[in-house]
């Protein structure tokens, strides 16, 4: 405590000299117009000597207390070109100036990050897009990576269960890469790389502790060349996210205010039969189990939503001064699901605070955020149970002893839900900070060179806590007879990195090069209990009272990483650019000899715009022409393969010897020898503009290879230690195109019309090319786990179709196209061999007969934003669209038989597709339930109203609308994947916000 | 401030910036020498067995490999991938593939290639099939690394030579258990590739071997080990001694004929000597499949399972639960609920005088509510449910969970040995005809409660034998061996339902005797080659 009180009392000190060094100075007003309207731009940032100040709504602005000398002055704002202005500020004098700036639509001018560094937008060479904070999705965000749905082009972002607020994301950047390591992209935060998938939480999604107010914006690297400087780990993509920081805030405190608050709807339920039709189906598919149907008429799913509330406030103060700026915000949200009991909550802190030190050759920053989510869980089952469970049963049932719910008295009855969502506890906290601190030394000896060192920590500490009590049916019918159990993840991941820049202009050409060392540490703890057959459910949650079984478990995990890179520019008379960029990585979790590896890339640009013979075109303001090759790696999968260890036996798994019971211990099968998953990429770009860039935008091919793809392949028998070793074996490619269009429909000058609208398109193609080298035959991993039957895969890796692949039956259909269900070769039963076609044509139907169809990525990605303005009015919407994307309704597929009613004496309700299809026996493997889930979705629409220039309120809309042919309850609700089970419903959701600043 | 000052803390800044940045080089240059990371929660094979205790560990691995499907219990760090982890228990797969294709048991589930175990349908991609021939291997794999860590060369190494006769006899029970799962091998499958310790770890797939040389290694190394096995009734339960050597040594050498066309009932007659007069029969027939099974004198060597400390998917939890279904009372058996799958085919029940009702008391069938004819698989209510399996003590108490039960699998018991013994005789291998007919007596006066099951001397038949091994042994594993050995298994001399997949029960082909090789396994092995037929 003291030492802290030290660091608090010195961090002081260095704010007020900051602010005693101001003596001889003099001031600068402005005005910024435009330059083809002539009216005032309002909230561009003015920067002098690394202060930012925004201009009013009459365009102007006013630095003060700025040290006497020469300056450049640089005004940006979204929307127009940057413009660079020399000022000269005189000891007790005010400077004057005046600048004009011409309209450019939005995202192509300006610096952007690009990974170590940051680059100009014009002298990219690589596929590299800025999302900023203007642009992102409005409405009710738990999640960051929700700011980018839709934005751009090639970059899915799907929700992996459904309606879930703040529930984990898929994100991918030009399709899957891998299969058995991670297809998510590199999070790179302020700077700091985070663990695949974004790291760690007892919650639901790890990302969740950043609140997505205090983001700036995104960069997203998609092709070899732009993520090659982050090596082993650029194979997916990488995605660098910049909090906000205090430039460009006024030299006063800034405060801002946000506020909103949200309620939802569930967009549409499930296609079950009501308490009539299920009646009915009973009396005449299973009269045997008629007299045990009750008497009630209970929509499940209706007793187990809620309608969803939520709230979210961020209050942020920011200020600058000539050598400082910090901001300082807090936020908070909470978040209700449309599944009862479903909850999210955030507490959310981020400081940022930038200082000047040593005549400005030291630059000092440090960014700290840290966030307390709550996430609230919806007992495991609920949904499953509401849609199984008979619509002709009561909620409860006061003779009942399981809490007094109606239970069946048939243990393989379903459960009720409504008693499961009441009896059963699930939820999770967790507290988790990210922070670094970066000192960026321009070094006094070499013109143009600087040194910088960054430290940085991500720290997690969550805990994840359920309890089930003894009286809830499912514990009395496992045996488990209440369970209480917690864990407690956490993570300590430190981060450090010191690299060089060095950078030269001369008259006609430019050079800069940037190169440096990285050191990567992440480490994981995963203690956990739980506890059985407990002797009372008094305690809850909070204690344990003696219990017939009590069992512990830890696992460690730690990885590191070191690496080399570099990378260099070279620009020619602005308009041959050249990249190169090299990264060497060091992993933990290779052996000796392959631990190692270096990758490559190279990049070039070539302004055609600028060329001498361009000159009569002055139609065309940018034409430029890109190509970029290079190697990524991926090694985002467990650690310690390499090794051949031996796992310790759990307390359940002991074998008897005499009396006593023995833990034992197991080899694992290994390859020692694995090494990277290598992406080898190849991308072409033109970025284009018209009529001074109001038509602008990009358009890239790409081509990837992934080789020596990790694979769990199996093994001749005898020859190692599991039937599956993971090792390096086969190929994937992935290729396509994009297509983005900004364009600038109205200028509204004078405060009329303003009409900015971005259209991307992305295509891709995956094929797996190859699994296994060394075979012939035919080759097929079974993936994508089922419910209904036990170990029942839908999906397929075989070469020459694309990963996950679903593997299916082809149904007969009749002449009208539906399925038939008959007894077709008249042996009096209805089987497989009646309604399934003979693909392979032996004369029976077996195995062999079901062949791929048809795969759960979309062929087609379409994003669409509208920005209107009109007066003090503000209108914009944004339209998502997948073509090509095919879903498995497992929900039809276990519910659509009437096999449902008499499996038990506890008959399930059914899917309503069996009224049309009539299956009495299930169908799992028909390509029936393989659905087009093609849509197009009114993400949201937002109308706001500017009240006063410190004020603006809005309402959202999201989800306003899905145009789908899918037959069930959402075209996403599958996830990534495309097995539709039982997701959280998809949500319709209205918000109200104000937007405040003093 | 002055000037002077001010040069000289710039100085002073440049100086210690410069010391920082020889410091930070220093630092970066010594961590990048420091990537490596070891397993902390798991251990490494350089590290595992300085604690001695593992050399038992991994030892009681060899005999968990054949109940447990993973580290965790019930499931968890599954041994396999690729399949549903209570799906990959030895006991569970070894009882699917010797019980499901014959009169005795019917199974309600359709997973893919289940039912096909039951309609003489499967195929080589059958994924039953390929758990079991990865099972058989997955035990000889561990036993040949076990028996590879712990070579006296290797105890000298590490200083543990003062331990080396104890592990000389953990080293005789590894080889009894990879002995058996080869005897289960060629019983299956016929034609595997033989692997031992000599073969080391790698990439190199092995080569197909025969029938006989397998034959010829599990006689060899049974009758090498059983020096260093504790004598007949001597060993620990739940481990092998002398008496579960003779039994597997005896069931070999009695089915040569199918393995090996090779008369060796005198042989396998032997063996029986060495295990009969070590064990008692106990004296309720059904304590043998009760939860407190272990205390049964007729144990020759069992798979124990623990409600507390033994839990799978697999072995008995999969058999109790399973043949649960319909009117019949789970809590009754000490269960917490069915899983409505087993039934036994209805020429099983005709084995029985007067089926459930008669004097038979091994004939315990649920019939309240069930059919006897077997008319659609996947109806529990078709064909009569067993009741042979219970999760109650013989006390009448349940066992120490409902889930998952206490019961121990037997895989070998006297009662067998006798039956063994009768058919030994009657198959000309010497021994004693009335020895052989007392041996029986006793067990069908255990079944009737009295004399008047007994048979007389002319009714000890072979014929007699294959019915009463059905009466005796039901769902224990044991039966389509059995009927393969007296050659009806396959063809037309005798039919039950659903053999050849229609429910008249037809004739079916020779090559069904043996299982395929299974098709993942053909891509992993280039060198194997396909059982005739499949």
């Amino acid at each position: 405590m003291t030492r802290f009180r030290h660091l608090l009392v010195a961090l002081i000190a260095v704010v007020i000299s900051a602010g005693q060094l101001q003596a001889q100075t003099g001031t600068i007003r402005g005005r910024i117009l435009d330059s083809a309207t002539g009216t005032a731009v309002a909230d561009v940032e003015v920067t002098v000597a690394g202060r930012t100040v925004p201009t009013d709504a009459d365009g102007r602005f006013v630095l003060t207390d700025v040290p006497a000398g020469d300056y450049t002055l640089t005004a940006t704002r979204l929307g127009y070109r940057s413009v660079e202005q020399p000022v000269t500020v005189v000891v007790g004098q005010t400077s004057t100036i005046e600048i004009l700036m011409i309209i450019a639509p939005v995202g192509l001018e300006g610096l952007v990050a690009i990974g170590y560094g940051e680059e100009e937008k014009r002298d990219l060479t690589g596929a590299v897009v800025e999302v900023e904070a203007e642009e992102f999705n409005t409405g009710r965000i738990v999640t960051a990576e929700e700011l980018i749905q839709a934005k751009v082009a090639g970059v899915q972002v799907t929700a992996n269960n459904g309606g879930e607020p703040g529930g984990g994301i898929s994100m991918r950047i030009r399709g899957a890469t891998s299969i058995t390591a991670t297809n998510e992209p590199l999070y790179v935060i302020d700077g700091v790389p985070v663990p695949p998938g974004g790291g760690l939480s007892a919650g639901r999604n790890a990302l969740n502790f950043l609140n997505p107010d205090d983001i700036e914006s995104f960069v997203v690297l998609k092709d070899a060349s732009s993520t090659a400087i982050y090596g082993s780990q650029g194979a997916n993509g990488v995605v660098l996210i910049t909090t906000k920081s205090g430039r460009g805030a006024a030299s006063g405190a800034q405060v801002t205010f946000l506020g909103n608050w949200s309620g939802s709807n569930v967009t549409n339920g499930p296609d079950i039969l009501n308490a009539e039709q299920f009646r009915q189906a009973v009396a005449d598919q299973a009269p045997a189990v008629l007299d045990v149907l009750g008497d009630a008429t209970t929509d499940w799913r209706d007793a187990v939503e809620q309608g969803g509330f939520g709230q979210d406030y961020s209050l942020a103060v920011a200020g600058a001064t000539n050598k400082m700026n910090y901001r300082l915000s807090l936020g908070y949200l909470s978040q209700q699901g449309a599944v009862k009991a479903s909850k999210n909550e955030r507490l959310s802190l981020n400081l940022a605070y930038n200082q000047l030190l040593f005549d400005d050759a030291l630059r000092l920053q440090a960014n700290v955020m840290g966030a307390r989510t709550e996430d609230k869980f919806t007992p495991g089952g609920v949904l499953g149970s509401a849609d199984n469970m008979a619509p002709t049963e009561p909620i409860e049932d006061a003779d009942s002893p399981y809490g007094g719910y109606f239970e069946w008295d048939d243990p393989l009855g379903t459960n009720n839900p409504v008693g499961q969502l009441n009896l059963i506890l699930d939820e999770g906290t967790t507290y988790r900070s990210l922070g670094n601190v970066t000192g960026q030394y321009f070094l006094p000896w070499v013109d143009g060179l600087s040194a910088t060192t960054r430290l940085s920590y991500v720290v997690t500490n969550s805990e994840r806590r359920t309890f089930s009590p003894s009286i809830s049916k499912g514990e009395a019918e496992s045996g488990n007879d209440g369970t209480v159990s917690r864990s407690n993840p956490t993570e300590n991941n430190f981060n450090f990195e010191a690299f060089g820049a060095w950078a030269k202009n001369w008259e006609r050409s430019s050079f800069d090069v940037t190169g440096g060392f990285a050191w990567w540490q992440w480490r994981s703890e995963f203690p956990s209990f739980f506890a059985q057959q407990l002797s009372s459910d008094l305690l809850g949650p909070n204690g344990i009272p003696s219990a017939q079984l009590e069992r512990t478990f830890l696992t460690v995990d730690e990885f590191r990483l070191a690496s080399w890179y570099a990378r260099a520019n070279y620009g020619f008379k602005d308009r041959y650019l050249l990249t190169a960029t090299v990264r060497a990585d060091g992993s933990s979790k290779f052996g000796e000899d392959n631990r190692w590896a270096t990758f490559p890339s190279i990049a070039g640009a070539w302004r055609i715009s600028e060329e001498g013979f361009m000159d009569g075109a002055g139609w065309l303001s940018d034409l430029k022409l890109r190509l970029s090759y290079g190697t990524n790696g991926n090694q985002g999968f467990p650690s310690y393969s390499q090794y051949k260890d031996y796992l310790f036996g759990g307390p359940l798994a002991q074998a008897q010897f005499g009396s006593e019971f023995v833990s034992t211990i197991r080899p694992s099968g290994v390859d020692p020898n694995i090494r990277w998953e290598e992406t080898q990429a190849w991308n072409i770009g033109i970025d284009y503009g018209f009529w001074n860039n109001r038509l602008a935008g990009s358009i890239e091919f790409y081509a990837n290879n992934t080789d020596d793809l990790i694979f769990e392949v199996p093994v001749a028998a005898g020859t190692n230690l599991s039937n599956f070793v993971t090792t390096n074996i086969g190929s994937m490619k992935n290729k396509g195109f994009e297509l983005t269009v900004n364009a600038l429909i109205a200028e509204g000058a004078g405060g009329g019309f303003q009409y900015n609208a971005n259209f991307n398109f992305a295509y891709n193609q995956n094929e797996l090319t190859e699994i296994n080298p060394f075979f012939a035959g035919a080759q097929e991993i079974p993936v994508g786990l089922i419910s209904g039957g036990v170990g029942s895969f839908i999906q397929v890796h075989t070469p020459g179709e694309p990963i996950n692949s679903f593997n299916v039956y082809r149904h007969i259909r009749d002449s009208s196209g539906n399925p038939i269900y008959e007894d077709m070769n008249g042996d009096d039963v209805i089987d497989e061999q009646d309604l399934y076609v003979d693909l392979d044509e032996n004369g029976i139907i077996n195995q062999d007969d079901r062949a791929p169809f048809q795969d759960p990525a979309p062929d087609w990605i379409i994003g669409h934003t509208s920005n209107m303005r009109w007066k003090n009015f503000d209108l914009s919407f944004t339209l998502l669209a997948q073509v090509g994307n095919y879903v498995y309704n497992n929900n039809a597929s276990t519910g659509g038989f009437y096999d449902n009613l008499r499996d038990s004496s506890a008959p399930n309700n059914l899917h309503a597709s069996v009224l049309d299809n009539e299956f009495q026996r299930p169908q799992y493997f028909s390509d029936v339930y393989v659905e087009d889930a093609s849509f197009l979705r009114m993400n949201n629409i937002q109308l706001g109203y500017q009240v006063t220039p410190r004020l603006r309120a809005y309402g959202v809309v999201q989800n306003a609308f899905t145009i789908t042919g899918y037959s069930g309850i959402d075209p996403t609700a599958a996830g990534i994947n495309g097995v539709d089970n039982n997701i959280f419903p998809q949500v319709r959701t209205f918000l109200a916000g104000l937007n405040f600043a003093i | 401030m002055s000037k002077e000052h001010e040069t000289t803390d710039k100085a002073m800044i440049k100086q210690r910036l410069k010391i920082l940045f020889i410091a930070g080089a220093v630092l970066v240059a010594g961590l990048s020498c420091t990537i490596t990371t070891e397993p902390e929660s798991t251990v490494t094979d350089a590290n595992v067995f300085k604690d001695t205790k593992s050399y038992q560990a991994f030892l009681a691995k060899l005999y968990g490999g054949l109940v447990v499907t993973g580290q965790q219990g019930p499931h968890g760090q599954p041994d396999f991938s690729g399949l549903d982890e209570g799906f990959t228990s030895y006991s569970r797969q070894l009882w699917q593939h010797q019980e499901l294709p014959t009169d005795e048991a019917v199974i309600a589930w359709n997973d893919a290639g289940l039912p096909e175990l039951t309609t003489s349908g499967w195929a080589s991609s059958n994924q039953f099939v390929e758990m079991m021939y990865q099972r058989v291997f997955f035990q000889v794999s561990m036993v040949n690394e076990f028996l590879r860590e712990t070579t006296d060369e290797k105890l000298a190494e590490r200083g543990h030579s003062d331990l080396a006769d104890e592990i000389a006899d953990f080293r005789a029970e590894a080889r009894f258990l990879r002995a058996l799962s080869y005897w289960h091998g060629i019983d299956l499958f016929a034609n595997i590739p033989l692997v031992t310790e000599a073969d080391g770890l790698g990439a190199t797939p092995p080569q197909q071997s025969t029938r006989d040389v397998v034959f010829a290694y599990i006689v060899d190394e049974l009758t090498a080990i059983r020096g260093d096995l504790p004598s007949a009734g001597a060993g620990d339960y739940g481990r092998a001694d002398q008496g579960a050597l003779a039994m597997l040594l005896a069931k070999v050498y009695m089915n040569a004929e199918v393995y090996v066309n090779s008369d060796m009932y005198a042989a396998a007659l032997t063996e029986l000597g060495n295990v009969i007069g070590a064990y008692q029969l106990a004296s309720n027939y059904f304590a043998n499949f009760m939860a407190d099974n272990h205390t049964s004198p007729e144990m020759i060597f069992a798979l124990p399972q623990d409600g507390l400390n033994t839990r799978t998917w697999g072995g008995t939890t999969f058999i109790a639960h399973a043949q649960v279904g319909g009117s019949m009372d789970a809590a009754a058996f000490g269960l917490n609920g069915g899983w409505w799958g087993l039934r036994v085919m209805p020429e099983l029940v005709a084995l029985f005088p007067l089926g459930p009702i008669g004097p038979d008391g091994r004939g315990n069938f649920h019939t309240d509510g069930q059919n006897l004819s077997v008319a659609e698989i996947t109806n529990f209510g078709d064909g009569y449910a067993s009741q042979k399996y219970s999760n109650m003590t013989s006390l009448g108490l349940p066992g120490s969970h409902s889930e998952f039960p206490d019961i121990d699998f037997p895989m070998f018991r006297l009662a067998d040995a006798y039956l063994m013994y009768a058919e030994c005789v009657l198959r000309g291998g010497g021994g004693s005809r009335p020895t052989a007919l007392g041996y029986i007596n006793q067990l069908r006066e255990r079944a009737y409660g009295d004399q008047t099951g007994n048979i007389t001397d002319p009714e000890l038949t072979l014929a007699f034998i294959l019915d009463e091994r059905a009466r005796e042994l039901y769902w224990e594993g044991h039966r389509r061996t059995d009927l393969v050995r007296f050659g009806v298994f396959t063809g037309a001399g005798k039919i039950w339902e659903w053999k050849g997949g229609v429910q008249a029960g037809r004739e079916t082909p020779a090559h069904l005797g043996i299982y395929p090789i299974p098709a993942r396994e053909l891509q992993s092995n280039p060198n194997l080659t396909q059982n005739p037929g499949y």
